[in-house]
């Protein structure tokens, strides 16, 4: 919709998807959850979901203002492709698979697949967002968004972590630094080697920082009206490790 | 919630994909049932506004952000503008007009009339739907429930505090409890016997309350026609072609007005200020070149406005792209001019000196140097600029209805572009949701009017929020470059300062801007004695959009200078800040005191406001606050800046000018009805005039009918600008009431035949001797009616019950002295603002904690006005100072076009503002008022800069340049951290 407004988008017909009962909630599947197309951000920001996908909740809890949560969706959230899409570097950092439904039938692409560029996606023409499956994890998660004020903003930077104490592995999903969201993949493996894994614990609070500065280099910030490639990559460096920090607090120095 | 599945153009009327469509919707709107046909794109705002006439649901974005338009769909706040009327189908839909009514306010309504929780009202049926949600669902908010409940909402007027407060207070009511909002506010001065000095609710809030308001856009005549403009996209271009035809084939398209059809019918842009500066000709449609991104191009008139905008897609133009400016330096260096019959790209270069400089830079004990570039900011009201042009072709009369401060300005500009005899256009100013400066002048504003002339059709243009960013006025942006002299214990020897202001294309014409930086020169030395100064001021015009006022017109600028520069020269010195300013105030006992440039301070107590501010911020404790908060890596800073704010500008060869005339007339019925040319824009003055009769003529306010902004009604006034209410608006109501008292006397001592002297004005009438008595009712039925003026007036007095008052300023001063000293402001209203931030320096975050001001503007008429302005004004003065930015590019592309990529304050980004009041009344005044409506914006951008800076003296940062965006934040502190 704010395309259409924008004037950047004349579209000759628009489809409605709010009265499509198959694409609404969310359900669990043993150690899946299955997030409708149509599940709006306030039904993330609460309730069990929000228990059992934390870091989700709190993006959705930073989205717009209560007018916008109570009816944008997950789906156009995917649809958009914005780099700066609040959901999408935690969906990237819980490896989550979106279903798509066309005339064709039924597809399954995992996030970082489907996301193919600034506002780009793989979905063919008539093709659709129908779910997102995420998985339960035990450990900590958090997520963490720059913008230029506190709320109700685009963000010039977000950080999700996730950790994940059973797989022994920490997964750091960035938004607003690339033209899609990034894995930081360096960063994560350093982290996973740096844990207490019998503790649940970092090894330090130096990991942290590190992980940040890992997780800055794996970035492809660029200038723009919000803010700078360099202010980015400091941002970042600053939000992974405190992230990190608060998701696996550190052991003592 | 909608996908597109067709990006197919509708560029032209032939393209088969063209959604002609049609939707049938069936809903229930305000439990009213409703069946319409609609076409298949239209916004449900556009419905609800358009085919349900339910104009109380306003739209300050269309994309989203502003909350303006917020209403209820099956029980959820929603933005109507994010949606298609097709989807509101089968839903249960609930505007503002369901809450409550003028005549009986629902609780929440009434919550927040008594809070004073509105000020234009443009935003407030918004806000009321989201607040009602928030009830609803939780009966017991928190103030921080509140705040982020609002987030959606943008309010440019109260800087929220009264409108949390009236939630609050609404919750509290409904849960059977009292409501009192956290301390913070000072002390106000003790209240009066009379109407002035209370803080009376607004009569005139019921109609915004409820959605009765009537902005510009609420009422449009059958068969009006909508607008839309084709803006350049470059920066400087030639323009090689411009082809029109096809927009004007397309069915539903009226006309389109290009440049060259302007010049060939009508006069460029008048000057509407000139104190010897260079003026440029240009017509409100570029003709042989584009100065700006954004500057039309051609101007649609058709039947409704998609169809209006889908003709923009069919105008053809060619451009031939031209190098732009779009810096101060680039503008300096000239081999690239902005308009090709100048000399250089320099549009005013003033200077002024008085006194020894160079001796006192050669005996000082300190040399101060401090520089630094200010960023370009803007407005932003709520409603964005409105006009309706009715052309009527049989009388050849035209209206025009406006969003305006000044409507009798405009009414002149608008006859001297369109050549028309200025007494056959009449200038209408209904509701106005917001100005603060941008709405001053008339530039795209002409566009529609010249479209009805054309059409002989009315004319609507609508401007949307990006044109607003576009074209609308832009203010600040400037270098300062300040050297101060100080002797061994820091008084002022000396001082200079050099001023340019980036004036974008056009500083005098479309608008008025570059006197700004003239006003800055004039007032360099802020609140303190300085014996020697030198100045200059330049205005250069560059390939930005034109260059205007913002609630400060180089006040700002000027405050901003001088209260850097003593936090700076502090430092380097070795004194505590306010040690410093303290040594150089001008004292109480010096009022009325004239400084070198010429201008007398009326009032004041300088050093009282600091010590109320030094109180109320707990100045004594802070330190220890500090190191502790510090020992944890936390970064608290504490700043002050003291504010003067000149008011009631009187400028020679402007339409700025010296003089307000006010009409008193006494209905034959004994009530009153004043007419004034200032313009109620928001800030609430019919209540306060109507304070001021009530008491001059012994009624209540209820009593009296405040009537602004017609000119076909009111007599010849200027408008609401410079904060000139105070002196000028108030002293002719004032005035013109007491000569009316005394005409009443002398009638009321006739007709029971005493002499006037025994006669004793009492509520509503006068009292004489031997128990005679008289009401107004009697005054005006027996000079009327029965038995009418040849029994009733005696000798000598006019037969009619009306004074009619023009107050002009015995301060100001016009011939300048040898050196150059003028004088052209009355009022000097002051302040000292405080604030607490916290900076989070690894993300280069800044929020304000706190923030207060001790605020001085003489007598104050209504405190709960006056506290709504300073609250409104602090909001966007912390806006401005650490978000609020227009970035151009190197090509002159204005990268910040909608409200979510220009940042102004939302609920959760402005603290609690404490605002205490000290009267020092204004002896050049009838009231001992003054202007203030420009105060917060004006101090407190300085006071969080300071404050951001003392947080962050440990790292040896000096701030040079704004914003304090976090992006540079960091590199200011890297580059203190690597110098100390
Ligand atoms: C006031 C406001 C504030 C916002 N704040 C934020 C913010 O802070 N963070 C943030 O990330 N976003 C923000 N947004 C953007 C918006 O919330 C997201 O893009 C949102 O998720 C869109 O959801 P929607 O259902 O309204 O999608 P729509 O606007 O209807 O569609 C968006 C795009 O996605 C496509 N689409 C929608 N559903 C599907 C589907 N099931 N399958 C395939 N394609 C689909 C559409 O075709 C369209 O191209 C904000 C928007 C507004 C208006
Ligand atoms: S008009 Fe709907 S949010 Fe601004
Ligand atoms: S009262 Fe909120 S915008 Fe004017």
């Amino acid at each position: 919709m704010v395309e259409v407004n924008a004037g950047r988008r004349r579209p000759s017909s628009v489809v409605s998807l709010t009265r499509v009962p198959e694409l609404a909630g969310w359900h669990r599947e043993g150690d899946e959850i299955v997030l409708g197309a149509c599940l709006t951000y306030a039904d993330m920001e609460r309730g069990e979901l929000a228990a059992l996908v934390p870091a989700l909740a709190q993006a959705a809890r930073t989205i717009g203002s209560p007018q916008i949560r109570a009816v944008a969706t997950l789906g156009g959230n995917i649809g958009t492709a914005s780099p700066a899409g609040d959901t999408l570097p935690v969906l990237a950092a819980l490896d989550a698979v979106v279903e798509v439904a066309g005339r064709a039938g039924g597809r399954r692409v995992p996030l970082l697949e489907l996301i193919t560029g600034v506002k780009k996606t793989s979905l063919a023409p008539g093709e659709l967002v129908t779910a997102v499956r995420v998985p339960v994890l035990r450990g900590g998660q958090e997520f963490l968004k720059v913008g230029t004020r506190n709320a109700m903003v685009i963000s010039v930077v977000m950080v999700a972590v996730v950790v994940d104490l059973d797989g022994q592995s920490v997964r750091a999903g960035l938004g607003s630094v690339a033209p899609v969201p990034v894995r930081a993949r360096e960063a994560e493996r350093y982290a996973g080697e740096h844990t207490d894994w019998s503790r649940g614990r970092l090894a330090g609070p130096a990991v942290a920082r590190r992980f940040g500065e890992l997780c800055a280099e794996s970035t492809a910030a660029i200038d723009d009206h919000r803010s700078t490639a360099d202010y980015r990559r400091r941002a970042v460096a600053v939000c992974a490790a405190r992230a990190l920090a608060r998701a696996l607090p550190p052991l003592e120095a | 919630m909608s996908t597109t599945t067709d990006h197919a153009s509708l560029a032209s009327s032939d393209d088969e994909a063209a959604p002609r469509n049609t939707v049938i919707v069936e809903l229930t709107v305000n439990g009213e049932r409703r069946r319409a046909e609609v076409p298949g794109r239209q916004l449900f705002s556009d419905f609800i506004r358009t085919d349900c006439g339910l104009t109380g649901t306003h739209t300050g974005c269309d994309d989203g952000r502003c909350g303006a338009c917020t209403l209820h769909v099956d029980g959820q706040p929603m933005k109507p503008c994010m949606m298609f009327t097709a989807q509101a189908d089968g839903c249960q839909v609930a505007t503002v007009e369901s809450l409550g009514t003028p005549e009986q306010l629902s609780p929440l309504q009434a919550a927040f009339k008594k809070h004073h929780g509105l000020q234009c009202g443009y935003c407030t049926p918004g806000m009321l739907m989201s607040a009602q949600a928030l009830l609803e669902r939780n009966p017991s908010p928190t103030e921080d429930d509140v705040r982020k409940a609002i987030t959606g909402n943008i309010c440019r007027c109260t800087g929220y505090q009264n409108i949390v407060d009236s939630i609050l207070a609404a919750a509290a009511d409904a849960r059977g409890e009292t409501y009192t909002p956290p301390s913070g506010a000072g002390a106000h001065p003790a209240e009066s016997d009379g109407w002035v000095g209370k803080g009376i609710e607004r009569p005139t809030d019921n109609r915004l309350l409820t959605g009765y308001g009537h902005y510009t856009a609420d009422d449009l005549p059958v068969g009006t026609l909508y607008t839309a403009v084709l803006r350049s996209p470059h920066a400087h271009a030639r323009i090689v072609r411009v082809d029109t035809s096809k927009a004007l084939a397309m069915d539903g398209v009226d006309y389109v007005l290009t440049g060259q059809d302007a010049k060939d019918t009508w006069n460029p842009f008048p000057p509407t200020i000139n104190l010897g500066y260079v003026l440029n000709e240009s017509w409100p449609l570029a003709v042989d070149k584009a100065v700006y991104q954004g500057e039309p191009i051609a101007a649609v008139a058709a039947r409704d406005p998609y169809l209006a905008e889908d003709a923009l897609a069919a105008i053809e133009v060619e451009y031939e792209i031209l190098t732009p400016i779009t810096t101060i330096e680039q503008s300096l260096e000239g081999s690239v001019k902005v308009y090709d019959d100048w000399d250089s790209n320099i549009g005013m270069d003033v200077a002024f000196e008085d006194g020894d400089v160079d001796g006192a830079f050669a005996r000082a004990a300190h040399v101060v140097r401090h520089s630094f570039h200010h960023h370009r900011y803007t407005a932003a009201p709520m409603e964005a600029r409105v006009t309706l042009a009715s052309y009527d072709r049989g009388s050849g009369d035209l209206r025009i209805d406006m969003s305006t401060q000044s409507a009798h300005q405009c009414r002149t500009l608008f006859s001297q572009i369109l050549g028309m005899p200025e007494a056959r256009i009449q200038v209408v100013v209904k509701d106005v949701g917001g100005g603060f400066g941008i709405k001053l002048q008339i530039y795209d504003d002409v566009l529609p009017v010249m479209l009805s002339l054309k059409t002989g059709k009315p004319v609507i243009w609508v401007e949307t929020r990006e044109e607003n960013f576009l074209s609308g006025i832009h203010a600040r942006d400037y270098d300062a470059d300040l050297e101060c002299a100080f002797d061994e214990d820091g008084r002022i020897l000396a001082l200079t300062g050099d001023w340019i202001g980036d004036a974008g294309c056009d500083g005098t014409n479309r608008a008025h801007g570059i006197g700004q930086i003239h006003v800055a020169l004039f007032y360099g030395s802020g609140n303190y004695k300085v014996p020697a100064y030198r100045a200059r001021g330049r205005g250069v015009v560059t390939n930005k959009a034109p260059y205007g006022p913002y609630r400060g017109y180089g006040k700002d600028v000027a405050n901003q200078s001088i209260e850097r520069l003593m936090d700076v020269a502090a430092k380097q010195i070795g004194l505590e800040p306010n040690e410093l300013r303290r040594r150089n105030f001008i004292q109480p006992g010096e009022f009325p005191y004239e400084i070198l440039t010429g201008p007398i301070y009326d009032s004041g107590n300088y050093p009282e406001l600091l010590r109320m501010a030094e109180e109320a911020m707990g100045h004594v404790n802070f330190k220890a606050r500090q190191e502790a908060a510090l020992a944890e890596g936390i970064y608290l800073g504490l700043g002050y800046a003291m504010m003067l704010e000149p008011a009631g500008g009187s400028v020679p060869n402007s339409v700025f000018n010296a003089n307000e005339t006010a009409t008193l007339r006494m209905m034959p019925e004994g009530d009153f009805l004043l007419l004034t040319g200032m313009q109620d824009i928001g800030q609430g003055i019919t209540t306060a005039y109507a304070q001021i009769i009530a008491d001059e003529m012994n009624v209540d306010p209820s009593d009296v009918k405040v009537i602004c902004g017609d000119t076909d009604k009111v007599p010849y006034g200027l408008g609401a600008w410079s904060s000139r209410g105070g002196a000028f608006g108030m002293s002719s109501s004032a005035e013109a009431a007491r000569a009316l008292m005394e005409k009443l006397r002398k009638i009321a001592a006739h007709m029971l035949e005493l002499d006037p002297f025994d006669l004793e004005p009492r509520h509503g009438g006068f009292d004489g001797p031997d128990g005679k008595s008289i009401d107004y009712r009697q005054i005006g039925n027996g000079v009327h009616l029965w038995p009418g003026p040849i029994a009733t007036v005696p000798k000598g007095v006019m037969a009619n019950l009306e004074e009619t008052y023009t107050w002009q300023s015995k301060m100001v001063r016009w011939i300048p002295t040898d050196k150059g000293s003028l004088s052209i402001y009355t009022n000097h209203s002051s302040g000292c603002f405080a604030a607490e931030v916290e900076v989070d320096v690894e993300t280069g975050q800044t929020t304000v904690t706190r923030i207060y001001a001790a605020h001085d503007c003489g007598k104050v008429v209504n405190p709960t006005i006056v506290d709504g302005q300073v609250h409104g004004g602090i909001a966007q003065g912390i806006g401005a100072i650490l978000n609020e930015e227009l970035r151009y590019d190197e090509q002159g592309n204005l990268l910040n076009t909608s409200l979510w990529t220009y940042m102004v304050p939302q609920a959760t980004d402005v603290p609690r503002i404490g605002v205490g009041h000290l009267e020092s009344p204004s002896p050049f005044t009838t009231l001992g008022t003054k202007g203030m409506g420009e105060g917060g914006p004006v101090g407190t951008p300085a006071a969080v800069m300071n404050a951001v800076e003392n947080a962050l003296a440990p790292l040896g940062v000096e701030l040079t340049e704004t914003p304090l965006s976090p992006d540079r934040m960091l590199k200011m502190i890297a580059a203190g951290r690597a110098t100390s």
